[in-house]
């Protein structure tokens, strides 16, 4: 299933070299757009230079925290829907995400078809949050 | 009893048994003699002597019999010296000691007291006073000790507990890293390979990244596990039952060579207060240990039952058993005897849990015939009893499985 067809452009943010090439990789294949970014201050010079459909973001990351960046890209790109990844699977860290208004969390190791799918429902709703609300900012 | 006459003396009704019984183990007729009558003066406690000659013989009596504590000559014709304290006390750890010495060694009772009895008397020097003193003095300095043990034990299990879950927690996040780009490049891999050769290797890998994941989510799960998260009303009963449906189908799949027989004997018990996610664990743990157990089949009996102000639960399995010293490591982190297959941590989370619910679980074992883990829980105040919950067809007695 390749919802969007190519269209989704995904931000990937993660301190990990080796985690952020894998994900590209993936998504790649899958026909999404990629870019990454290595930490969540660039996530966010990145997010105002070209807007992407969806984030995934780490949370356990030197300089902006993964929490902290998530509240600035709620800010900036309010419609940008934010998928949490953690290496500490905890249900605090889970709570606390959505709280702040991320679209899904997913815990490391992630199973990466579980991803896409992620990925690509956080679209769709995107979509849809649009065809109802068409936003100024966008076109 | 040798002319005692028992008083009542509260500040001593902790100490004084109704009952003293005193081991005395003493070569000379004449030292003997002198104890008896000392002991048989003394009126606050009512004692009864048994008197032997040998420590081989003392060995013997302790293993049969309970005794509040042993009077021990250091000269005897089979044991000369402190040596004999340690053979005392490795035959009969929670009896306490108090060492006769003559009025040349007085030396050798200190080193005595050293190597572990609780006192030691110069013959010829102490009265029937003096005498009961030391032997009280000696039977609450052991009490003390021995809760002094437990407590300790339990303290530094506890603690290692929690030193493994804070260490896997720091660790967890740099591991799960390393998983997510093992796995990451093995779904890929397996994208583009076709071979089946390959494909079957890569699989392999992939299972065992999946396990280390899942070693770090328990030891994780250890540290997390600490405060109790959200504490609520629970009813053991019903979470037992909800445990034993689930696992069911599992334990049938299991035991290849026999059926296994699974049924719960609910006691009515009070709710109890807790984190239901991890006692359903520790409950899952423990049921999963009986399957195990029982390759070729047999009977698992759960039991539920209330007594004092706490709520009881025994998983009884009539399988394998297992032998004393691994009885006796069951808790220890990381311990198994199943191979790479089992993380070792089921039993030492289980105790985590029950610990942190501030209860208490023990094994019981017997090789060849089973083995019975129970905890216990406490009621807080104001709990309701409950019914039992179950249908009476369901919670048939079988008899249990005595160990």
């Amino acid at each position: 299933m390749r919802a969007m067809g190519a269209s989704g452009q995904i931000l990937i943010v993660d301190d990990e070299i080796e985690i952020r090439s894998v994900l590209e990789e993936f998504l790649n294949h899958k026909g999404f757009k990629t870019q990454a970014a290595p930490d969540g201050m660039t996530a966010v010079q990145a997010i105002c230079a070209q807007l992407p459909d969806v984030v995934l973001l780490d949370i356990d990351m030197p300089s902006l925290g993964g929490i902290e960046a998530l509240s600035a890209i709620r800010a900036i790109a309010p419609r940008v829907k934010v998928i949490m990844i953690s290496g500490k699977a905890s249900l605090d860290v889970a709570k606390q995400s959505l709280a702040h208004g991320a679209y899904d969390y997913l815990a490391k190791p992630f199973d990466l078809e579980y991803l896409a799918k992620s990925v690509e429902t956080a679209l769709l709703t995107k979509t849809l949050d649009e065809s109802c609300q068409p936003d100024p900012l966008r076109r | 009893m040798k002319g005692c006459v028992r008083t009542v003396r509260r500040s001593l009704d902790r100490i004084a048994e109704p009952l003293m019984k005193v081991l005395l183990v003493e070569d000379n007729p004449g030292d003997a003699r002198l104890v008896h009558e000392m002991l048989s003066e003394e009126t606050s406690v009512r004692c009864e002597v048994s008197r032997i000659e040998r420590l081989a013989e003392a060995l013997r009596r302790l293993e049969h019999e309970e005794f509040h504590v042993v009077l021990l000559d250091l000269s005897l014709p089979d044991s000369h010296g402190v040596s004999g304290v340690a053979v005392v006390q490795a035959k009969a750890p929670h009896v306490p000691i108090v060492v006769l010495t003559g009025l040349d060694d007085e030396a050798i009772g200190v080193e005595a007291v050293q190597a572990g009895a609780q006192d030691y008397l110069v013959k010829g020097q102490a009265d029937g006073h003096a005498l009961m003193r030391a032997i009280r003095y000696a039977v609450e300095r052991k009490r003390i000790l021995q809760e002094l043990k437990a407590a300790q034990e339990q303290l530094v299990r506890g603690e290692s507990l929690r030193m493994v879950g804070t260490l896997a927690s720091g660790a967890s996040h740099h591991l799960n890293n390393l998983m997510s780009i093992i796995l990451g490049r093995i779904h890929l891999l397996l994208a583009k390979i076709e071979e089946p050769e390959v494909r079957r290797s890569i699989t392999i890998v992939k299972q065992a990244a999946l396990d280390s994941a899942q070693v770090v989510h328990r030891m994780q799960g250890l540290a997390q596990h600490q405060p109790i998260a959200e504490s609520v009303r629970i009813d053991l009963n019903q979470l037992i039952e909800e445990m034993l449906e689930a696992i069911g189908p599992l334990s049938q799949s299991r035991s290849k060579r026999g059926v296994i027989d699974m049924s719960l004997t609910a006691g009515r018990i009070q709710t109890i207060a807790g984190d239901p996610a991890s006692l359903r664990e520790v409950v899952m743990n423990l049921l999963l240990n009986a399957i195990e157990a029982l390759p070729n089949g047999g009977r698992i009996t759960v039991k539920t039952w209330a007594s004092g102000d706490s709520v009881y639960c025994s998983v009884a399995d009539t399988g394998v058993g297992m032998p004393e010293d691994i009885r006796r490591r069951a808790f220890e982190l990381f311990f198994t005897t199943k191979g790479s297959k089992s993380t070792g941590l089921g039993l030492s989370m289980a105790y985590g849990v029950v610990q942190q619910h501030g209860g208490e679980i023990s094994i019981e074992s017997e090789e060849g015939k089973g083995t019975t883990v129970t905890f216990r829980l406490p009621v807080p105040e104001g709990a309701e009893l409950q019914a039992a919950g179950l249908p009476a067809d369901r919670a048939h007695q079988l008899g249990g499985v005595k160990l």
